[in-house]
């Protein structure tokens, strides 16, 4: 995980360097080469994806798998081989004078305009991203990590090789291993890659909650599709127990006994879905439901009248310990997979202590309907957004338009 | 009785046992971990559209039926298993396919008592005019989300293409005008006919005591006079049904899918297809091969492009997808590359790399719970050993691949393509 300052001007050059760097490196330098010795180790794969770690900070993950030595079938070294490769590309990329190599370049450029524009092939993430321009406006979230359509079409070899470079120097790095090897030839292999490794001024890691409008604002988009989808941002910039926002995106739309399932869906038969999740960083719950488009109102009604009563009247008994056993559920099966470990420890590095899943999971069970009331008060509508066809509710196409409440 | 089966390449043992009821059940405990997922399945998918009991008429059912009662199985007179599940915690679903119907949890905690409500409620069928009537607008939603999905519409689209009366040919979740026929009296039908014991299996995966399986099944598998349910047959043609199919709806760029009709296999017949098939197609199509690093570079498709083989119950379907600015020109490539390939076959070097990459992702997937409940499933829905298909890797053969290769009607294909307004 490279941890990095956000940098407008960079948005898509840094993209594109972290993807070209699991395409292909010196010792490989096409992408077909590189999957060729991945696929002789056993299908092993060397990935990176690029996103906010939270407002204002970016993380570059680079990131590989590679089956347990014990599987080999010929005895091979799988651990200490992928991580050498994975050092090779993070360390040693396919670059010439001062800049990528220009084919990987171009179809990384192009992947990535791919990437940006297909959104609108699946509706839940354009609207998800749709939304974020609005709930995010002026916050580096406002557009997709790797960014627009425009920014993609400036990367060039050169601009990406600089954003490697610096991104390179400034990083902050975790490595983070999980699976149920020792890591003693990762801690080996790593320590001497990178100890040849020269670091500038390490950028800080920093929390930014999301800011809260004066106003909710509320956005409308349409395009041909049959059903409605319907995004609410609630925000609390002030408010940082992060246990108690959790319970109540889970007790709201977290589970199959949430309030949303069961009032919304069950009894209102109003969505096939319509659920809730949180970001502890920016401090936002995002509610989210596909209608039919003349029952948007109704749902945003039902979804606010959740909020309510729970800021009135706290959560029943019941609620709470299907939520706390909900997550202990969670919590207790992560270690059977070790990419949900990985994102446990990475969730937790701003925090001033690490705490392991079942330490986290006896903070939870201290959490009280109190607590979960004070989180529902604390959380303000700050964005409505809706995406729907323009033939279905009788509405003129508004692509863009802003409308006040 | 229960019968171990070991797996030497795995270093695994599969528990298996068949219930007084008929119910079989397969379990693998795996030690470590810490969660357990059971899976109950009824062979009852979309496709059985018709059926028979002991011989008698066939009864035709709406399209959607078997995901209909999927939806409704969680509802009980007194309670909903949803409510039932959310006091131990577990996390619990369910989910329809073609030729099955499968209700599951995951917990870490509590596995008996998960165990005893999932098989409590999946024998518990309640069903009442107003419960079903009430289902009816949520599945109409689910109904509308997938239609405005081009990824589900093109792969849709591509079995309606490829054949001309298998059942598969229509949506898992039916339409909103057939679910419109679906009552309770369907319901119950389909349910006694379907969900007999003799016709489900269980498996277990994960952090569980086996006896303890056991000693639930006992307790709670009703016993019900076996009855010989059969869908109705149907004279699906060898060939396609239409070669091409198209669809416009809001994408950045077409995306298609790419179907070869195959005849339908079944047992180890079918396994071998899929495991030689997977690897002839990596070996020609994938991420090494030099037709994917040429089509790249040319810009006709991107990195969404991929392969694989879609098979079950009366279909196989060797198929690549991904996003091109033009589909037509991409299969045509696809043509000539398996034309050439006839005439220059694979080396033994390359299908030896795809052989140990084949294997190595399915040794990758034999490591949660959940896959693994799932690998045993798909060799209950078999009937074959649930190690078969990393068995088969580990062993897959050059010559297999070559005859599949050399046996392919690279005409008998269709694609699907979904383009935006242009």
């Amino acid at each position: 995980m490279l941890y990095t300052d956000f940098d407008e001007l960079s948005r898509s050059d840094s993209a594109a360097a972290a993807y070209i760097l699991t395409d292909c490196c010196k010792k490989f330098p096409t992408y077909s080469e590189l999957s060729k010795h991945l696929a002789n180790l056993y299908s092993a794969s060397l990935y990176s994806n690029v996103n906010f770690a939270w407002s204002g900070m970016r993380v570059a993950a680079v990131k590989a798998n590679v089956l347990d030595n014990a599987y080999a079938l010929n005895g091979e070294n799988l651990e200490a081989e992928m991580c050498e490769i994975l050092c090779e590309c993070l360390l040693s990329p396919n670059t010439k004078d001062g800049a990528f190599d220009e084919t990987a370049t171009a179809n990384m450029r192009a992947e990535i305009i791919d990437d940006i524009d297909s959104v609108i092939n699946e509706k839940s993430s354009y609207a998800a991203q749709r939304g974020a321009m609005t709930a995010y406006k002026g916050e580096p979230m406002e557009t997709p990590p790797v960014g627009t359509h425009e920014q993609a079409e400036r990367i060039t070899p050169e601009t990406a090789y600089r954003a490697y470079s610096k991104m390179l120097e400034t990083a902050r790095i975790h490595i983070v291993c999980s699976g149920s090897s020792d890591f003693t030839d990762t801690e080996r292999v790593f320590t001497e890659a990178f100890s040849k490794l020269e670091r500038g001024k390490i950028c800080e890691l920093k929390k930014v909650p999301s800011k809260l409008k004066s106003e909710p604002a509320v956005f409308a988009d349409t395009i041909p599709m049959e059903q409605a989808i319907l995004r609410m941002y609630f925000k609390a910039p002030d408010f940082d127990d992060f246990r108690a926002a959790l319970m109540l995106s889970v007790i709201l739309g977290g589970m199959t006994t949430s309030r949303f399932f069961l009032n919304i869906r069950e009894k209102q038969s109003l969505c096939y879905y319509c659920a809730c999740t949180g970001n502890r960083i920016l401090r936002t719950l995002t509610a989210y439901a596909g209608v039919e488009p003349q029952n948007i109102e109704l749902t945003k009604q039902a979804i606010l009248n959740e909020l309510t009563d729970i800021r009135e009247n706290g959560v029943t008994d019941e609620e709470l310990e299907a939520a706390k056993l909900d997550l202990y559920n969670r919590y207790s099966s992560m270690r059977d997979n070790p990419s949900a470990m990985v994102a446990w420890y990475h969730g937790q590095i701003l925090d001033d202590g690490i705490l392991s899943p079942e330490e986290e999971c006896r903070e939870i069970e201290k959490v009280t309907s109190e607590r979960i009331r004070a989180a529902a008060r604390a959380y303000t509508l700050d964005t409505v957004y809706t995406l729907c066809s323009p033939h279905l509710d009788g509405t003129t196409d508004n692509n863009g338009e802003e409308a006040a409440e | 009785m229960i019968e171990k089966i070991y797996d030497d390449i795995m270093r695994e043992t599969c528990l298996k046992y068949v219930h007084e009821s008929g119910v079989r059940v397969y379990m693998l405990p795996m030690t470590g971990y810490s969660t357990a997922v059971a899976q109950f399945t009824a062979k009852f998918g979309s496709q059985d559209n018709a059926f028979s009991l002991n011989g008698g008429e066939f009864h035709k059912v709406p399209d959607g039926t078997a995901h209909y009662l999927e939806h409704k199985l969680f509802e009980s007179e007194e309670n909903d298993a949803f409510r039932l599940f959310a006091q131990t915690g577990a996390s619990c679903n369910a989910g329809t396919s073609f030729d099955y119907t499968q209700y599951y949890f995951s917990c870490t905690d509590s596995f008996k008592e998960n165990l005893e409500i999932l098989l409590g409620f999946v024998q518990d069928p309640y069903f009442t005019p107003e419960n079903v009537e009430k289902e009816r607008g949520i599945i109409g939603q689910e109904i509308t989300m997938y239609r405005d999905s081009p990824g589900w519409r093109v792969f849709t689209n591509l079995l309606e293409g490829l054949y001309s009366v298998n059942p598969v040919r229509n949506d898992i979740a039916g339409t909103v005008e057939t679910i419109a026929e679906i009552t309770e009296k369907t319901l119950y039908d389909c349910y006694n006919a379907y969900y007999n014991p003799a016709n489900m299996y269980l498996c277990v995966a994960g952090n569980f005591d086996p006896d303890e399986v056991v000693a639930v099944c006992e307790d709670k598998l009703k016993k019900r006079e076996p009855l010989d349910v059969r869908t109705a047959a149907f004279n699906e043609p060898l060939t396609v049904n239409k070669r091409r199919m198209e669809l416009t709806m809001p994408v950045a760029k077409p995306i298609f899918e790419i179907g070869f009709k195959r005849p339908a296999l079944s047992g180890q017949a079918q396994i071998d297809e899929y495991i030689h098939f997977n690897i002839l197609f990596d070996m020609i199509f994938g991420s090494v091969s030099d037709f994917f690093g040429r089509m790249r570079d040319s810009g006709l498709i991107n990195e969404q492009f991929s392969d694989g083989v879609f098979n079950g119950r009366g279909f196989c379907i060797p198929f690549l997808r991904g996003e091109s600015v033009d589909p037509d020109a991409v299969l045509a490539e696809i043509q000539r590359e398996l034309r050439a390939f006839k005439t220059v076959p694979p080396s033994r070097k390359d299908f030896d790399r795809i052989k140990r990459a084949t294997y190595g992702s399915l040794v990758r997937d034999f490591t949660s719970a959940d896959a693994v409940a799932s690998t045993l499933s798909e060799a209950a829905l078999r009937d074959s050993s649930p190690f078969a298909t990393i068995d088969t890797a580990a062993k897959a053969e050059y010559e297999k691949m070559l005859e599949l290769l050399l046996g392919l009607d690279e005409e008998n294909v269709c694609i699907s393509i979904v383009k935006g307004d242009s």
